[in-house]
């Protein structure tokens, strides 16, 4: 496909966790606040272009058999290098997502990647892959934030990740008596997940029904 | 050969490069996070002494390690760091408390948590912090209603921050009793009027005494062999106790660990079987004080009350398990009449049980009978109360 | 000549799941009676008048749930619902919370619960897990402090025991038990007694407390063969079995055991929750596996996990189980009898095992 398939693909058809379900695991449990959302999910994003770029910049020098400890190797080294930088210029996010940077290490969507595209292309077009499952991926942990945190608190909040101001609060206050705490734990968050999960099955399927009603 | 020398060779070259631009990094970040780390510390520690000058102090005076950071405010107080395993096991209870340098608890803000929410989270609310601040270095202070296990945590943690500060700013602190049921110190010379010991025959050195240990029991028998003012060997005869209970008090290892005591020392009760170790004391002291030639009638002890008001009749005390301790009670009758009442329980729960024994002693004399209503909230407290009241009358009768 | 080609064995039985259904829902609703009665006369009519409420919210809430269901889904919504039964769940939901609890929450937690427990899993007879216990978990995980004030404020009985490590102090007195972590009810300056905890006098989940109502019930449903009579005799006999066994090994009065049946949910879980064919095996030996299965872990769960009430976790456990069991004990029964019974013999053992470790680790 080209690159502006691609580059949509990685929201809807091929989300990695609506779609293909990757990474869930550090989504699920991040995605209790809209902050912690955005947060992990530009880390992700980060991370997710910079190795794909790496990556697809040496796959012609790296040899078959050490690939996997390579890319292991690369993508550790960045997820170390972003978390020094985080913990030194953005404390209060460092602090929110805590062991899930690390986490990041063994997220499958970036070796996913690496080894499904990034070894096999080149560096623009990984780097635009990279770009594109990366918003996906943010933009999944955003729903599901989304849901979760207004079920869990009534409100939602967004926060500068540099200096901790903020930006922006929507309070219903009205609607404090009525929250359902369990959205702020796993198992709300596996009930959201599921149920994003099937609206996206159901997006997925559309074009493949409609063609099958047009082709009868 | 030439494939695995190259492959080694590509792979260690990649380890270095990354351990190379990773040490750039770290060199470049490190100092940050460090300022940062102390300006944190320095936050949470403004929050509670604004303004003050703050130097760290040394946490090794500390026994039980819950106190993970003490810092000295000048001309303030302290501030100790605490952290404490509560409901959940996993995440600990993060909090800092700073204590005045007259002994007053100024301030407690609880920094992280993870206990269930709405109940033991409630270790963070103001109600837990309200009954926190104010109090003085020997105050206790109370568990949580239906959130023990974490307030019981925090209270652990706050006695300790209260042991270093009496180490470090030179101040004594009583042992603060803690909230979960510790052995106490005992001693012969206690009050045991509760537990009706009562020397029914001697036989030269020999005292056969009974004693009861639990409120309902039967009555314990024991023998017990006096000589100069000490105990020379103790026996029981009869077990009226609960069962797999109250066993561990009157085991040869028990009781054989008694053997020279006089009625000035201090004697352990076996953990797990306080009611029973009460009765072994009782039985020790009565026998003790019939060789010394004292009255050992549990009737006319007066009880745990301090008032100093006397009153026509004879004063009977029991006790009963309130809400988080024993409560005590002391009845006086005038013949079959209810003329005073004195309850004593310091560990009930303060603005809860502590309303019945406020309001339930003047309810009872009033009624002439425990068939008084309960106040309301504090059940537990008051029926313990009645309880012991009930098992006057029916004793006394 | 007409063949009949139909799956065998063509076995008709007298009753249809219509008529059983209605039957259960009967039985629930003579349980619910002596409920609002007892509220009437131990509290007052406004008290009725609530627990009545709060089963119009929960039934509402269900039946419009599937209502919807059905209406997305372009199906009938009558021939829907005579088939599916909503009215069943959500009857049994209202019955297993407090009184004070708010309106709100029962209603959520019955969407939720006909949702998530039952229709995205293919609806009536597909289920994993039971409708009612989803929904109770759902409260209490998410709801424990939307209560409404100035109610009952007073734990339940069971709570209280738990608090007290499950252990009644004083032998044939159980006024300690409640005096120990909350007080019991407000109304009653005394503690409930066995004889209140068996007739059900005293405020606790609102279906949960009658012991003796619930064991008529489930004694003519049982004869009416609505519910399996194996499993609420299986389940109880276990649990007073390790009960007794449990107690024992701390000096507690005989009667132990039955305070264990009486308390919580058992009795109810037992006649109401346990017997669901959708959720529990299909044949006998299985069931009597699924039973036992569900006794010893409300035990464990009751003395060792720091849990108010283990019924309600026990089930939802052995509902996953289920298919296991029933792949287990599958096969032709008259052939595999023996195996079963040596399979329903481990079982016991593992669970008087298990007792006596819970017990000795507890001392």
């Amino acid at each position: 496909m080209n690159r502006k398939e691609n580059f949509i693909a990685g929201f809807v058809k091929e989300n990695p966790v609506f779609g293909l379900y990757l990474g869930l695991c550090s989504a699920l449990a991040i995605s209790t606040t809209l902050d912690n959302a955005i947060g992990m999910g530009l880390c992700v994003t980060l991370i997710l272009t910079a190795s794909n770029m790496i990556i697809s910049a040496i796959r012609k020098i790296t040899p078959d058999e050490i690939r996997i400890p390579v890319y292991i190797v690369v993508i550790a080294s960045l997820v170390s290098a972003v978390e020094m930088l985080m913990a030194a210029f953005m404390p209060q996010l460092y602090a929110n997502l805590g062991v899930f940077i690390s986490l990041i290490v063994v997220n499958c969507i970036i070796l996913g990647r690496a080894e499904a595209f990034a070894s096999k292309n080149g560096i623009l077009d990984s780097a635009l892959d990279g770009i594109g499952m990366g918003l996906g991926y943010t933009f999944s942990l955003l729903l599901i934030s989304f849901v979760r945190e207004f079920l869990a608190t009534a409100s939602w909040t967004i926060t500068n990740p540099f200096n901790n101001q903020v930006i922006l609060h929507v309070g219903l206050s009205f609607l404090e008596p009525f929250k359902i705490s369990m959205f702020s734990t796993s198992t709300g968050a596996f009930l959201t997940f599921a149920c994003f999960a099937a609206l996206f099955a159901v997006l997925k399927n559309k074009p493949a029904k409609k063609e099958k009603k047009e082709a009868k | 050969m030439k494939k695995i020398i190259h492959l080694t060779v590509f792979l260690a070259v990649v380890g270095a490069l990354s351990a190379g631009v990773l040490s750039y990094v770290n060199d470049l970040t490190a100092p940050i996070i460090e300022a940062q780390k102390l300006a944190a510390v320095k936050e949470s520690l403004e929050v509670l002494y604004p303004g003050a000058n703050f130097s760290e102090l040394s946490t090794e005076a500390d026994e039980t390690g819950l106190v993970s950071a003490a810092y000295k405010a000048e001309g303030k107080g302290y501030i100790y760091s605490v952290q404490v395993v509560g409901y959940n096991s996993s995440t600990p209870i993060d909090f800092m408390m700073s204590i005045d340098n007259d002994g007053t608890i100024s301030g407690y803000v609880v920094l992280t948590q993870q206990e269930t929410n709405g109940i033991g989270s409630r270790v963070a609310d103001d109600e837990f912090k309200n009954t926190v601040v104010g109090k003085g270095i020997n105050d206790s202070i109370s568990t949580l209603s239906g959130a023990t296990v974490s307030s019981t945590a925090v209270v652990k943690g706050i006695n300790a921050a209260k042991a270093l500060f009496g180490a470090q700013a030179g101040v004594s602190v009583d042992t603060p009793s803690d909230p979960v049921v510790t052995t106490p110190v005992y001693t012969l010379s206690d009050d045991y009027s509760g537990n009706s010991a009562t020397v029914v025959s001697v036989d030269g050195n020999t005292y056969t005494v009974t004693s009861t240990g639990f409120p309902g029991n039967s009555a314990n028998e024991y023998a017990i062999v006096v000589e100069n003012g000490a105990i020379v060997s103790v026996t029981n005869t009869v077990f009226g106790d609960t069962a797999g209970i109250g066993n561990p008090a009157v085991s040869e290892d028990a009781l054989s660990s008694y053997v020279g005591a006089t009625l000035t020392s201090e004697v352990d009760a076996v953990s797990g079987s306080t009611f029973t170790s009460k009765s072994v004391f009782a039985a020790l002291q009565a026998a003790l004080k019939n060789a010394a030639g004292e009255s050992t009638d549990a009737d006319t002890d007066t009880g745990a009350s301090t008032d100093n008001t006397t009153v026509e009749g004879d004063s009977y005390t029991a006790t009963a398990f309130g809400f988080g301790g024993d409560v005590t009670v002391t009845v006086v009758l005038n013949g079959s009449d209810i003329v005073d009442v004195k309850v004593v329980g310091d560990k009930e729960t303060s603005g809860i049980g502590t309303n019945a024994i406020d309001k339930l002693p003047a309810a009872i004399v009033a009624a002439d009978s425990a068939d008084v209503d309960v106040v309301s909230g504090a059940t537990i407290t008051s029926t313990a109360i009645l309880e012991a009241v009930q098992e006057i009358l029916d004793q006394a009768q | 000549m007409k063949f009949t080609f139909k799956p065998s064995p063509n076995y008709r039985q007298p009753q249809s799941t219509q008529k059983i259904m209605l039957e259960l829902t009967l039985g629930l609703l003579v349980v619910f009676g002596f409920s609002v009665v007892y509220y009437a006369m131990a509290y007052g009519a406004s008290y009725a008048v609530r627990a009545l409420l709060l089963m119009a919210v929960s039934l509402i809430c269900g039946v419009g749930t599937e209502a919807v269901w059905c209406l997305a889904l372009k199906k009938n919504i009558k021939d829907h619902m005579q088939s599916s039964f909503p009215w069943v769940t959500a009857i049994i939901l209202t019955l297993m919370c407090r009184i004070d609890i708010s309106f709100y929450a029962l209603g959520v937690s019955t969407i939720m619960a006909i949702f998530f427990g039952k229709l995205v899993f293919g609806g009536f007879g597909q289920n994993l897990f039971n409708p009612a216990a989803v929904g109770r978990a759902i409260i209490f995980a998410s709801f424990t402090g939307s209560v409404a004030a100035d109610l009952i404020t007073s734990a339940t009985p069971t709570a209280a025991i738990a608090g007290h490590s499950w252990l009644l102090a004083i032998p044939n007195s159980i006024s300690t038990v409640c005096a120990t972590s909350s007080s019991c009810s407000s109304a009653l300056v005394a503690a409930p007694t066995l004889l209140e905890l068996i007739l059900g006098t005293y405020a606790g989940a609102m279906g949960e407390t009658s012991l003796l109502v619930i064991v008529l019930v489930g004694a003519y449903l049982a004869i009416r063969e609505v519910i399996d009579w194996r499993v609420p005799v299986t389940y109880m006999g276990t649990l007073f079995v390790l009960a007794t066994v449990y107690g024992l090994m701390f000096g507690q009065p005989l009667t132990y055991g039955l305070y264990h049946l009486a308390l919580g949910g058992a009795a109810f879980g037992a006649v109401f929750m346990m017997t669901d064919p959708v959720t529990n095996p299909t044949s006998a030996a299985g069931r009597i596996v699924f039973a036992m299965g569900c006794a010893i872990l409300t035990l464990m769960i009751r003395v060792k996990a720091n849990l108010p009430e283990g019924v309600l976790y026990s089930i939802l456990l052995m509902n996953m189980m289920s298919p296991a069991i029933e792949k287990l004990m599958d096969g032709n029964q008259i052939k595999t009898e023996k195996r079963n019974w040596k399979i329903v013999g481990i079982v016991a053992v593992v669970g008087v095992v298990a007792t006596v470790l819970c017990a000795l680790a507890n001392m």
